[in-house]
Protein backbone atom coordinates (compact mmCIF):
# COMPACT_ATOMS: atom_id res chain seq x y z
CA UNK A 1 0.00 0.00 0.00
CA UNK A 2 3.19 2.26 -0.20
CA UNK A 3 2.09 3.67 -3.41
CA UNK A 4 -1.36 4.69 -2.53
CA UNK A 5 -2.85 8.14 -3.77
CA UNK A 6 -5.56 9.53 -2.12
CA UNK A 7 -7.44 11.14 -5.20
CA UNK A 8 -9.90 8.49 -5.67
CA UNK A 9 -11.31 8.28 -2.73
CA UNK A 10 -14.62 9.83 -2.92
CA UNK A 11 -15.24 7.80 -6.14
CA UNK A 12 -14.92 4.42 -3.53
CA UNK A 13 -17.32 6.11 -1.22
CA UNK A 14 -19.60 7.31 -3.60
CA UNK A 15 -19.68 3.53 -4.69
CA UNK A 16 -20.20 2.35 -1.81
CA UNK A 17 -23.49 5.11 -1.02
CA UNK A 18 -24.52 3.73 -4.03
CA UNK A 19 -24.29 -0.15 -3.59
CA UNK A 20 -25.77 0.42 -0.02
CA UNK A 21 -28.82 2.48 -1.95
CA UNK A 22 -29.38 -0.10 -4.20
CA UNK A 23 -29.37 -2.82 -1.39
CA UNK A 24 -31.96 -0.92 0.92
CA UNK A 25 -34.43 -0.77 -2.08
CA UNK A 26 -33.84 -4.40 -2.93
CA UNK A 27 -35.18 -5.01 1.07
CA UNK A 28 -37.86 -2.72 0.53
CA UNK A 29 -39.36 -4.92 -2.80
CA UNK A 30 -38.99 -7.91 -1.73
CA UNK A 31 -41.23 -7.25 1.03
CA UNK A 32 -43.54 -5.15 -1.00
CA UNK A 33 -45.30 -8.70 -2.23
CA UNK A 34 -45.72 -10.18 1.45
CA UNK A 35 -47.36 -6.65 3.05
CA UNK A 36 -49.38 -6.50 -0.50
CA UNK A 37 -50.38 -10.12 0.12
CA UNK A 38 -51.58 -9.77 3.99
CA UNK A 39 -53.00 -6.50 3.32
CA UNK A 40 -55.37 -8.57 0.16
CA UNK A 41 -55.74 -11.34 2.62
CA UNK A 42 -57.29 -9.18 5.31
CA UNK A 43 -59.94 -7.40 3.39
CA UNK A 44 -61.29 -10.71 1.36
CA UNK A 45 -61.26 -12.94 4.56
CA UNK A 46 -63.56 -10.47 6.47
CA UNK A 47 -67.10 -11.31 6.51
CA UNK A 48 -68.15 -7.66 6.13
CA UNK A 49 -71.40 -9.06 4.42
CA UNK A 50 -72.12 -11.40 7.18
CA UNK A 51 -72.09 -8.86 10.11
CA UNK A 52 -73.63 -6.25 8.42
CA UNK A 53 -76.71 -8.81 7.75
CA UNK A 54 -76.54 -10.12 11.24
CA UNK A 55 -76.24 -6.53 12.35
CA UNK A 56 -79.47 -5.39 10.24
CA UNK A 57 -81.49 -8.54 11.37
CA UNK A 58 -80.67 -8.21 14.65
CA UNK A 59 -81.84 -4.42 14.61
CA UNK A 60 -85.19 -5.52 13.02
CA UNK A 61 -85.58 -8.20 15.78
CA UNK A 62 -85.46 -6.05 18.65
CA UNK A 63 -87.49 -3.50 16.58
CA UNK A 64 -90.40 -6.24 16.39
CA UNK A 65 -90.58 -7.63 19.85
CA UNK A 66 -89.99 -4.27 21.32
CA UNK A 67 -92.87 -2.48 19.07
CA UNK A 68 -95.15 -5.25 17.95
CA UNK A 69 -94.67 -8.05 20.29
CA UNK A 70 -94.39 -6.94 23.99
CA UNK A 71 -97.08 -9.20 25.16
CA UNK A 72 -95.49 -12.25 23.74
CA UNK A 73 -95.53 -14.09 20.49
CA UNK A 74 -95.14 -17.04 21.11
CA UNK A 75 -91.09 -16.99 21.10
CA UNK A 76 -88.80 -14.67 22.90
CA UNK A 77 -85.84 -12.87 22.07
CA UNK A 78 -83.65 -15.83 23.90
CA UNK A 79 -85.33 -17.83 21.68
CA UNK A 80 -84.40 -15.80 18.71
CA UNK A 81 -80.60 -15.63 19.83
CA UNK A 82 -80.72 -19.26 20.37
CA UNK A 83 -82.22 -19.96 17.32
CA UNK A 84 -79.05 -17.13 15.21
CA UNK A 85 -76.50 -19.14 17.10
CA UNK A 86 -77.42 -22.54 16.13
CA UNK A 87 -78.20 -21.89 12.46
CA UNK A 88 -74.61 -19.74 12.48
CA UNK A 89 -72.71 -22.49 13.48
CA UNK A 90 -74.60 -25.33 11.90
CA UNK A 91 -74.28 -23.07 8.05
CA UNK A 92 -71.38 -20.51 9.11
CA UNK A 93 -69.64 -22.07 10.99
CA UNK A 94 -69.70 -18.85 13.33
CA UNK A 95 -70.14 -18.24 17.02
CA UNK A 96 -72.18 -15.48 17.22
CA UNK A 97 -74.35 -14.15 20.26
CA UNK A 98 -76.15 -10.94 20.87
CA UNK A 99 -77.71 -9.22 23.74
CA UNK A 100 -80.05 -6.58 24.23
CA UNK A 101 -80.35 -4.03 27.57
CA UNK A 102 -83.41 -3.56 28.85
CA UNK A 103 -85.12 -0.36 27.14
CA UNK A 104 -84.49 2.77 29.37
CA UNK A 105 -86.01 6.19 28.37
CA UNK A 106 -86.41 5.53 24.70
CA UNK A 107 -82.43 3.99 24.52
CA UNK A 108 -81.46 0.59 24.57
CA UNK A 109 -78.06 -0.76 23.81
CA UNK A 110 -77.30 -4.05 21.49
CA UNK A 111 -74.40 -5.70 21.53
CA UNK A 112 -73.16 -8.02 18.87
CA UNK A 113 -70.19 -10.91 19.17
CA UNK A 114 -68.98 -12.60 16.34
CA UNK A 115 -66.30 -15.13 15.71
CA UNK A 116 -65.63 -17.36 12.98
CA UNK A 117 -61.91 -18.51 13.64
CA UNK A 118 -60.49 -16.21 11.87
CA UNK A 119 -62.29 -12.40 12.51
CA UNK A 120 -63.12 -11.73 15.93
CA UNK A 121 -66.34 -8.69 15.88
CA UNK A 122 -67.32 -7.00 18.62
CA UNK A 123 -70.34 -4.46 18.55
CA UNK A 124 -71.98 -2.07 20.64
CA UNK A 125 -74.85 0.11 19.11
CA UNK A 126 -77.35 2.02 20.70
CA UNK A 127 -80.67 2.24 19.11
CA UNK A 128 -83.27 4.93 19.74
CA UNK A 129 -86.79 3.75 18.57
CA UNK A 130 -87.90 1.30 21.47
CA UNK B 1 7.72 -7.90 -9.03
CA UNK B 2 4.00 -7.20 -7.74
CA UNK B 3 3.26 -3.48 -7.37
CA UNK B 4 0.97 -2.23 -4.52
CA UNK B 5 -0.97 0.58 -6.66
CA UNK B 6 -3.82 -1.86 -7.21
CA UNK B 7 -4.61 -2.77 -3.69
CA UNK B 8 -7.20 -0.67 -2.85
CA UNK B 9 -9.36 -1.31 -6.01
CA UNK B 10 -9.50 -5.02 -5.24
CA UNK B 11 -10.47 -4.53 -2.07
CA UNK B 12 -13.30 -1.97 -3.66
CA UNK B 13 -14.31 -4.52 -5.83
CA UNK B 14 -14.68 -7.50 -3.64
CA UNK B 15 -16.88 -5.42 -1.28
CA UNK B 16 -18.91 -4.37 -3.88
CA UNK B 17 -19.37 -7.79 -5.18
CA UNK B 18 -20.13 -9.05 -1.59
CA UNK B 19 -22.95 -6.52 -1.35
CA UNK B 20 -24.36 -7.39 -4.84
CA UNK B 21 -24.15 -10.45 -4.32
CA UNK B 22 -25.55 -10.23 -0.20
CA UNK B 23 -28.69 -8.26 -2.45
CA UNK B 24 -29.05 -11.19 -4.88
CA UNK B 25 -29.28 -13.94 -2.42
CA UNK B 26 -32.33 -11.69 -0.24
CA UNK B 27 -34.36 -10.72 -3.34
CA UNK B 28 -34.45 -14.41 -4.56
CA UNK B 29 -34.54 -15.86 -1.39
CA UNK B 30 -37.70 -13.20 -0.42
CA UNK B 31 -40.99 -15.44 -0.46
CA UNK B 32 -42.60 -14.10 -3.73
CA UNK B 33 -46.52 -15.00 -3.36
CA UNK B 34 -48.55 -15.23 -6.38
CA UNK B 35 -52.78 -14.60 -5.45
CA UNK B 36 -55.10 -15.41 -8.15
CA UNK B 37 -55.94 -12.27 -7.72
CA UNK B 38 -58.60 -11.82 -10.70
CA UNK B 39 -60.87 -14.89 -9.59
CA UNK B 40 -60.88 -12.77 -5.91
CA UNK B 41 -62.58 -10.06 -7.46
CA UNK B 42 -64.66 -10.98 -9.53
CA UNK B 43 -65.70 -13.43 -7.11
CA UNK B 44 -66.24 -10.62 -4.71
CA UNK B 45 -67.96 -8.98 -7.23
CA UNK B 46 -70.76 -11.55 -7.80
CA UNK B 47 -70.92 -12.29 -3.40
CA UNK B 48 -71.73 -8.41 -3.42
CA UNK B 49 -74.35 -8.20 -6.08
CA UNK B 50 -76.10 -11.32 -4.73
CA UNK B 51 -76.22 -9.90 -1.24
CA UNK B 52 -77.43 -7.38 -2.78
CA UNK B 53 -79.61 -8.51 -4.50
CA UNK B 54 -81.25 -10.42 -0.96
CA UNK B 55 -81.13 -7.09 0.74
CA UNK B 56 -83.25 -5.42 -1.39
CA UNK B 57 -85.54 -8.22 -1.56
CA UNK B 58 -85.88 -8.04 1.71
CA UNK B 59 -87.50 -4.48 1.98
CA UNK B 60 -90.90 -4.02 3.30
CA UNK B 61 -93.68 -4.33 0.30
CA UNK B 62 -95.51 -1.65 -1.80
CA UNK B 63 -99.01 -1.13 -1.52
CA UNK B 64 -99.73 -2.37 -5.06
CA UNK B 65 -97.77 -6.35 -4.85
CA UNK B 66 -99.37 -8.79 -6.72
CA UNK B 67 -97.84 -11.06 -5.06
CA UNK B 68 -100.22 -11.10 -1.89
CA UNK B 69 -102.52 -8.81 -0.55
CA UNK B 70 -100.73 -5.58 1.16
CA UNK B 71 -99.34 -7.08 4.34
CA UNK B 72 -97.23 -4.48 6.19
CA UNK B 73 -93.92 -4.88 7.62
CA UNK B 74 -93.32 -8.02 5.44
CA UNK B 75 -91.15 -7.93 2.18
CA UNK B 76 -90.87 -10.13 -0.63
CA UNK B 77 -88.14 -12.15 0.51
CA UNK B 78 -90.17 -13.22 4.05
CA UNK B 79 -93.42 -14.22 1.57
CA UNK B 80 -91.44 -15.93 -0.71
CA UNK B 81 -90.27 -18.00 2.88
CA UNK B 82 -93.11 -18.27 4.74
CA UNK B 83 -94.69 -19.68 1.36
CA UNK B 84 -91.49 -21.52 0.62
CA UNK B 85 -92.33 -20.50 -3.55
CA UNK B 86 -89.53 -21.16 -5.00
CA UNK B 87 -90.49 -20.02 -8.39
CA UNK B 88 -91.41 -16.57 -7.43
CA UNK B 89 -87.60 -16.63 -5.85
CA UNK B 90 -85.89 -17.68 -8.71
CA UNK B 91 -88.11 -14.98 -10.66
CA UNK B 92 -87.09 -12.21 -8.77
CA UNK B 93 -83.77 -13.08 -7.69
CA UNK B 94 -82.38 -13.69 -11.50
CA UNK B 95 -85.05 -12.01 -13.81
CA UNK B 96 -85.82 -9.08 -11.84
CA UNK B 97 -82.39 -8.48 -9.78
CA UNK B 98 -79.75 -9.82 -11.14
CA UNK B 99 -80.64 -9.86 -15.22
CA UNK B 100 -82.26 -6.74 -15.06
CA UNK B 101 -80.73 -4.70 -17.90
CA UNK B 102 -80.93 -1.81 -16.18
CA UNK B 103 -79.14 -3.08 -13.03
CA UNK B 104 -75.35 -2.91 -12.20
CA UNK B 105 -75.56 -6.55 -12.05
CA UNK B 106 -75.25 -6.79 -15.53
CA UNK B 107 -71.61 -5.40 -14.86
CA UNK B 108 -70.65 -8.37 -13.64
CA UNK B 109 -67.90 -9.59 -16.55
CA UNK B 110 -69.34 -12.74 -18.31
CA UNK B 111 -73.03 -11.44 -18.29
CA UNK B 112 -76.05 -12.54 -16.10
CA UNK B 113 -77.42 -15.74 -18.47
CA UNK B 114 -73.62 -17.63 -17.50
CA UNK B 115 -74.67 -17.17 -14.00
CA UNK B 116 -76.09 -20.40 -12.07
CA UNK B 117 -78.16 -19.89 -8.55
CA UNK B 118 -79.49 -22.43 -6.12
CA UNK B 119 -81.36 -21.08 -3.01
CA UNK B 120 -82.63 -23.00 0.26
CA UNK B 121 -83.81 -21.68 3.59
CA UNK B 122 -82.28 -23.25 7.04
CA UNK B 123 -84.42 -22.53 10.25
CA UNK B 124 -85.08 -24.44 13.34
CA UNK B 125 -87.27 -27.21 12.85
CA UNK B 126 -90.52 -28.35 15.67
CA UNK B 127 -88.04 -31.09 17.17
CA UNK B 128 -85.26 -28.03 17.37
CA UNK B 129 -82.59 -29.53 15.30
CA UNK B 130 -81.54 -27.37 11.73
CA UNK B 131 -83.84 -28.37 8.62
CA UNK B 132 -83.51 -27.31 5.17
CA UNK B 133 -85.80 -26.08 2.56
CA UNK B 134 -84.36 -26.14 -1.12
CA UNK B 135 -86.08 -23.29 -2.61
CA UNK B 136 -85.00 -22.95 -6.30
CA UNK B 137 -81.83 -23.69 -8.75
CA UNK B 138 -79.83 -25.78 -10.82
CA UNK B 139 -76.92 -28.23 -10.57
CA UNK B 140 -74.67 -27.67 -13.77
CA UNK B 141 -71.66 -25.95 -13.77
CA UNK B 142 -67.76 -25.82 -12.61
CA UNK B 143 -66.71 -22.24 -11.97
CA UNK B 144 -65.99 -21.27 -8.46
CA UNK B 145 -68.88 -20.46 -6.42
CA UNK B 146 -69.93 -17.75 -4.08
CA UNK B 147 -72.53 -18.41 -1.24
CA UNK B 148 -74.37 -15.58 -0.01
CA UNK B 149 -76.59 -15.33 3.04
CA UNK B 150 -79.34 -13.40 4.07
CA UNK B 151 -81.27 -13.62 7.93
CA UNK B 152 -84.91 -13.06 8.00
CA UNK B 153 -86.99 -12.73 10.74
CA UNK B 154 -90.50 -13.96 9.86
CA UNK B 155 -93.92 -14.65 11.74
CA UNK B 156 -94.61 -17.81 10.40
CA UNK B 157 -97.68 -17.71 8.41
CA UNK B 158 -99.31 -20.46 6.89
CA UNK B 159 -99.93 -20.59 3.47
CA UNK B 160 -102.27 -23.05 1.28
CA UNK B 161 -101.51 -26.53 2.19
CA UNK B 162 -98.42 -27.82 1.57
CA UNK B 163 -96.82 -25.12 0.54
CA UNK B 164 -94.64 -24.93 3.61
CA UNK B 165 -92.37 -27.34 5.24
CA UNK B 166 -94.22 -29.28 7.89
CA UNK B 167 -91.37 -29.22 10.30
CA UNK B 168 -91.44 -25.19 10.69
CA UNK B 169 -92.61 -24.24 13.90
CA UNK B 170 -95.72 -22.29 13.91
CA UNK B 171 -94.07 -18.66 15.54
CA UNK B 172 -91.86 -15.97 14.90
CA UNK B 173 -88.20 -17.49 14.28
CA UNK B 174 -85.16 -16.73 12.28
CA UNK B 175 -84.63 -18.01 9.23
CA UNK B 176 -81.59 -18.02 7.04
CA UNK B 177 -81.72 -17.94 3.51
CA UNK B 178 -78.58 -19.44 1.37
CA UNK B 179 -78.17 -18.92 -2.41
CA UNK B 180 -75.15 -20.09 -3.74
CA UNK B 181 -73.96 -18.31 -6.91
CA UNK B 182 -71.66 -19.17 -9.80
CA UNK B 183 -70.92 -19.33 -13.14
CA UNK B 184 -71.26 -22.09 -15.98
Amino acid sequence: MANLKPDGQWIIMMGFLVSLGIFYLAVIISQSTLVGQTTAEGVLEFPKNDIQDLRHDILKVENFYLTQCQSGCGNTMSDINMEIQQISLYRKSAIVSYNLSPCNNGVSQVSIYYDNGVTTYNESSITVDC
Amino acid sequence: MVKGEAQLYTMEGIAAGLIMLLTTYLVLGSTSVYTPGDTHITDMQLEQVGSDILRVMDTPLSLNNSLVNYQPNRTDLELMVNRTNGTAFGNEFVNTYLCNPNAVAQGIAVGCSAIQVNASIWYVGVSNSTESYFLNGSYVGIGPGVRVTHWIHTNYMPGPPGSVPPDMRNEPQEVLVEVLMWRT
